[in-house]
């Protein structure tokens, strides 16, 4: 019995490897891999069960118990962490220093971005190792924070010419802007 | 002395050792100043950035110096880590999508560019806050774990 769960073990890790090589590899089967997974949990769930007698004196030793304590303390903390850092960086207050408010918005822009009836798409391109793709993310952030979701930004490495069919012009510095109007489907 | 005390003394004092060594950074600004006039906002809030990212560094320096006996070990894993938190943010452009936002958070100089530039955002500040809660509680469940581990 122990062999067979040895055996049911190494099967398990086996198919959940290929489960994260499978996109990778074939691409075309890629659907297949949350069945390999399932298979994959389930051989090594079946192995620990052949075991469950020899895992009972570990379980209950003292090491055990407080190592598994520690564990859910920090990962709990870390939950906690996490779920701060999210709310943080939905609502956050913000605060420019410089002496002419050179990193905010000017009251007009933020009453224009306010009063925004259609959706608003911005892209800008830029290389990755441009100056300029820094200001303009802050900038795309700030048009969607004050717009209230009807503006949205994104900068983009320029792998390919931006087609005129999405209404955009091409400018390796400054960002272009396109005004369309919501989808039906949206 | 309890755990946490041995912890934080550490911590502290290692942070005072900082702060004393950021002070004295203060006299090229007032050598500059002296001359033409500088902006000071943006020098504040530049040393408001530095003084909690430095606080970051010392608080994983101390959590994974818990784990080690060996100084040497601890010195250069807590550079390993660290380097890793500062270049992650790299990847985001590679990455692209929800993984470029998610690397960018992760990312300790990338929340130092807006203290840098002069502005005071919550969200930075609360990033650093948190590293450096996240980092001293690891470190003070290791300590803990030396005393039951025998």
């Amino acid at each position: 019995m122990k062999r067979l769960g040895d055996w049911a073990q190494y099967a398990g890790i086996v198919v959940l490897a290929a489960a994260v090589l499978l996109p990778f590899a074939l691409p075309a089967q890629a659907h297949f891999r949350w069945w390999l997974v399932a298979a994959g949990v389930l051989l090594v769930l079946a192995s620990f069960l052949t075991r469950v007698g020899s895992y009972r004196s570990v379980v209950t030793h003292r090491n055990t118990r407080y190592g598994v304590n520690t564990v859910v303390t920090i990962l709990l903390v870390l939950g906690v962490v996490g779920f701060v850092e999210a709310i943080s960086a939905r609502h956050n207050a913000r605060l420019d220093l410089t002496e002419n408010r050179r990193n905010s918005l000017s009251p007009q822009t933020i009453q224009l971005l306010k009063s925004l009836k259609t959706e608003v798409n911005a892209v800008g391109f830029f290389r990755t190792d441009q100056p300029g793709k820094r200001v303009a993310e802050d900038l795309f952030k700030q048009y969607t924070r004050f717009s209230a979701g009807s503006s949205r930004g994104r900068s983009s490495i320029p792998t390919a010419s931006p087609t005129s069919r999405d209404g955009m012009r091409w400018s390796p510095t400054a960002p272009s802007c396109s005004r369309r109007r919501p989808s039906p489907r949206r | 002395v309890r755990d946490a005390g041995v912890l934080l003394g550490k911590f502290f004092a290692a942070l005072v050792l900082y702060m004393t060594m950021l002070v004295l950074t203060l006299l090229y600004p007032a050598i500059v100043a002296y001359f033409v006039r500088i902006e000071w906002g943006p020098l504040l809030t530049g040393y408001v950035g530095l003084l909690l990212m430095g606080a970051t560094f010392i608080a994983v320096g101390v959590c994974i110096s818990s784990f080690f006996e060996n100084q040497i070990m601890a010195g250069t894993t807590t550079f390993l880590v660290l380097l890793m938190f500062w270049v992650i943010g790299w990847s985001g452009d590679a990455a692209g999508g929800i993984w470029k936002t998610i690397l960018s958070e992760l990312s300790i100089i990338e929340h130092y560019d807006t203290f840098a530039k002069g502005i005071f955002d919550t969200k930075d500040v609360i990033y650093y806050l948190n590293f450096t809660i996240l980092a001293l509680f690891v470190g003070l469940k290791s300590l803990e774990a030396r005393r039951w581990k025998g």
